[in-house]
């Protein structure tokens, strides 16, 4: 398997700084540009800097270079309690999205624009609820990142969680921001 | 010297350009104009006629003269296009194609066409042939509209060097005077038929594409008949009788020409005064056209980039304010309605220091020249603009390489044989965002062969890889060599081609049959809509209205209520569209009302 810390010549962490990682990106892509580089070679590179730019994605992957695939991998109580809420949060927005789809003329649409203002503040209070937990789990990487050097089977359980986590927030704030944007579409 | 010419193949206008000392030129014909129309003349029985003398002949020969052609490139039939062309667009065998005096051409043949005259206009300028291009195509073309693309460059003899997305190119025009910047853009491109929004970062020369959004069938062109349709309600306003006459084919192409220069002259002047002599043999039409009305009916139209627009943010992870500069592109985006929409929801003025016709054209020049090696100090990184995945069981789309992948970029896939001994299994591949593969772009299938084996242990592995030019290429390996070899997508969909025709034409046998009946229920379902939708307005905002305006809508609701126990198609639907537009000043109240509660919930 392809180690792609190696591609980008970064170390092997779970914490990589988003700028300097961008910036080494970048300069490898135009070092390969200007060489004329290989297909290939471009499609390694945009390859190893997709996964490593995503904290989530990153994490996975360092554990599977390293070796330390740990398979304890359990929902985390608050997770769960915040997926229930996602959950009716979308479905009552779909129910809303798919009444406001049957209707043709702009004043019927017009009467819905309050339970859809209601509905899309809803959503953003959940989405705001996500963005700060994502916050803390990034947080949380951080520190992890700390100890990394001296790892133990502990740190490895606590990154695959986090990855876990991250994958599942970010999903939920792109479906969320989608329902979001649709009620926009469809109030005109 | 062996040029590399960049080409800007637009909806309705295309130019060319070349690198001369270090510069992107664009080149004139020798009447002197860069911007040549994209449309084509096709006489009886003489050479087609290509560009400005063909956009002459719109008007007066609107069936043999094709336009937007852009439109149908990649277009498979069944897909939904408003079929308004003048001339006939037919669909066989599971292609379109255009039928015009006699002649069958493909819409990549008519394209070619334009690009052969523009390399004719460039060679007479440089004094040599030029045999290698950069065509741009919109960020938001599917893998099939570009190779259509790319086809029609091959059929003007040339070699398509690259394909490049118009805003990335309006993106380059805009920073090859700012290398040493590093800064975020956004760039809104609306042009004659469609429209994308990119979100670059520019970095030390890198230009790094974000996020792309957009629509491939939103433009001008959309704008231009929404302003027909309403000169001739103001013409039946005033002459009634002539309703029937302004169907006529060449009657409309000569409104749209008014109109579409209407519109132009409106981003300058407020008010325009339209002139129609002879609507019939005794009736003259004038009509002053003011800036307010134009922009009326283009504002439902531009407000549909506002999606497009904050989806790309999203994907960008970026918010409005965080953008440094926003770049127009395209010639929609003159008009004084579509520059304050992009203020206020960029929150901040565009950027308006390029030609917004040129833009794109100079930077498909600038990439010509980063190839041949005029242009040194530029890279490119531009992304696919949707995803790409597999049918899987179920009717379900399952992504590959995710939408904004940076560009060339490849996914494997393996399969395995469900059953034991199958020998084959057909691969659908799709492009697009919606989670059921029929809503997505069918860009074609393929079929991979197994060995005989158990089931479960027979295994090919496919290659998923989409090029610089974002051009999709499927390499599937050969179970007898071992070898990977490159599976042809397209030759896949042409077995279905009878399917298809028979599929739509049981569709239409259907839908004749039923159609009255069905037009009717569809028309008594609307006004039950509207009428409960208006008690409840008037309850809760009637108080806003004047007596006057009460009085008015209660005439309308009464016609509606009797228009339905009589089984009159047309007079109900009248009926419903006057209360639909009497009731809009309602519809407005009773968005503020909400507007001000959202706002009083805020504080």
């Amino acid at each position: 398997m392809t180690d792609f810390f190696a591609v980008l010549r970064v170390p092997a962490r779970p914490w990589l700084e988003p700028d300097a990682l961008r910036d080494v990106y970048l300069r490898l892509s135009e070092a390969l540009h200007r060489q004329a580089g290989s297909q290939d070679e471009l499609v390694a590179l945009n390859r190893a800097f997709q996964v490593l730019n995503n904290p989530a994605t990153r994490v996975e992957h360092l554990l599977s270079v390293t070796g330390a695939e740990p398979n304890t991998r359990q929902i985390a109580p608050v997770m769960g309690e915040l997926f229930g809420r996602v959950a009716g949060c979308l479905q009552e927005a779909d129910r809303l999205l798919g009444e406001i789809s049957v209707q043709s003329s702009a004043l019927a649409r017009a009467l819905q624009v309050q339970r859809v203002h209601a509905s899309q503040a809803n959503l953003d209070h959940l989405a705001h609820e996500l963005a700060a937990y994502e916050a803390r789990r990034l947080e949380a990487l951080r520190e992890l990142d700390q100890v990394w050097p001296r790892r133990s089977a502990d740190t490895c359980e606590a990154l695959a969680q986090i990855a876990v986590d991250l994958t599942f927030l970010q999903k939920w704030q792109g479906q969320i921001r989608e329902r979001r944007l649709r009620m926009d579409e469809a109030i005109g | 010297m062996d040029d590399i010419v960049g080409i800007d193949l637009g909806t309705t206008n295309s130019l060319i350009g070349v690198m001369d000392s270090g510069f992107p030129i664009l080149i004139a014909d020798s009447e002197g104009h860069r911007l040549m129309p994209s449309v084509v003349y096709f006489p009886k029985e003489a050479e087609p006629v290509v560009g400005r003398p063909a956009e002459r002949m719109r008007a007066v020969a609107p069936e043999q003269t094709v336009y937007s052609v852009k439109r149908l490139m990649g277009y498979r039939p069944g897909e939904s296009e408003k079929n308004d062309f003048s001339y006939p667009v037919k669909h066989t065998g599971g292609r379109t194609v255009l039928e015009v005096n006699g002649r069958t051409l493909r819409p990549e043949e008519v394209s070619a066409l334009i690009l052969r005259k523009l390399r004719a206009n460039a060679a007479a300028a440089l004094g040599r042939e030029v045999d290698r291009a950069v065509i741009t195509v919109p960020a938001y073309f599917n893998d099939l509209q570009r190779q259509a693309t790319k086809q029609a460059g091959e059929l003007a003899g040339l070699t398509v060097e690259r394909i490049i997305n118009e805003p990335t190119a309006a993106a380059l025009a805009y920073g090859l005077d700012r290398l040493s910047d590093k800064s975020k853009i956004a760039v809104y491109d609306f042009g004659g038929g469609t429209f994308d929004i990119s979100i670059l970062e520019l970095h030390n020369g890198v230009f790094r594409v974000l996020a792309t959004n957009g629509n491939t069938r939103l433009g001008g062109d959309d704008i231009d008949r929404e302003l027909v349709r309403l000169l001739k309600d103001r013409l039946t306003g005033r002459y009634p009788e002539l309703r029937a006459d302004l169907e006529d084919v060449v009657f409309t192409a000569r409104l749209r020409q008014i109109a579409h220069d209407a519109k132009l002259r409106l981003s300058e002047e407020m008010a325009v005064q339209i002139e129609i002599p002879f609507v019939s043999k005794a009736q003259s039409f004038s009509y002053l056209l003011s800036r307010q009305e134009l922009e009326a009916v283009a504002r439902p139209i531009v407000r549909r980039t506002r999606a497009h627009c904050l989806r790309s943010l999203d994907d960008a992870k970026l918010d409005a304010h965080q953008l440094d500069e926003v770049i127009l592109a395209g010639g929609v985006t003159r008009m004084p309605v579509v520059r304050q929409f992009v203020a206020e929801l960029f929150q901040r003025l565009p950027n308006i220091g390029q030609n917004p016709d040129e833009a794109v054209a100079v930077g498909a020049t600038i990439q010509a020249g980063m190839l041949s090696g005029q242009v040194q100090n530029v890279v490119l990184l531009d992304v696919t603009p949707l995803s790409l995945g597999i049918e899987t069981f179920g009717g379900l789309m399952n992504v590959i390489i995710p939408r904004n992948s940076t560009i060339p970029c490849k996914a494997g896939e393996m399969f395995t044989n469900a059953v034991a001994n199958q020998r084959s299994m057909q691969i659908k591949v799709l492009q697009g965002e919606r989670e059921l593969a029929k809503d997505n772009w069918q860009l074609g299938s393929f079929e991979i062969e197994f060995d005989p084996a158990p089931k479960g242990t027979a295994r090919v592995g496919v290659q998923f890889e989409i090029d610089a030019n974002g051009i999709l290429h499927v390499l599937a390996r050969d179970t007898k060599s071992g070898r990977q070899k490159e599976v042809d997508l397209s030759s896949a969909v042409d077995v279905s081609d009878e399917a298809v025709e028979k599929m739509i034409a049981e569709s239409l046998d259907q839908a004749f049959a039923d159609m009255a009946e069905r037009v009717w229920t569809e028309t008594v379902l609307k006004s039950n809509e509207l009428l409960p939708a208006v008690r409840s307005a008037l309850m809760l905002v009637g108080h806003q209205l004047t007596a006057e305006e009460r009085d008015r809508i209660a005439g309308l609701v009464r016609e509606v209520e009797s228009a339905l126990t009589t089984h009159h198609v047309h007079r109900l639907k009248a009926a419903n569209e006057a209360l639909d537009k009497g009731t809009q000043h309602l519809a407005t109240l009773l968005i503020d009302r909400a507007m001000a509660e959202a706002a009083k919930r805020k504080r």
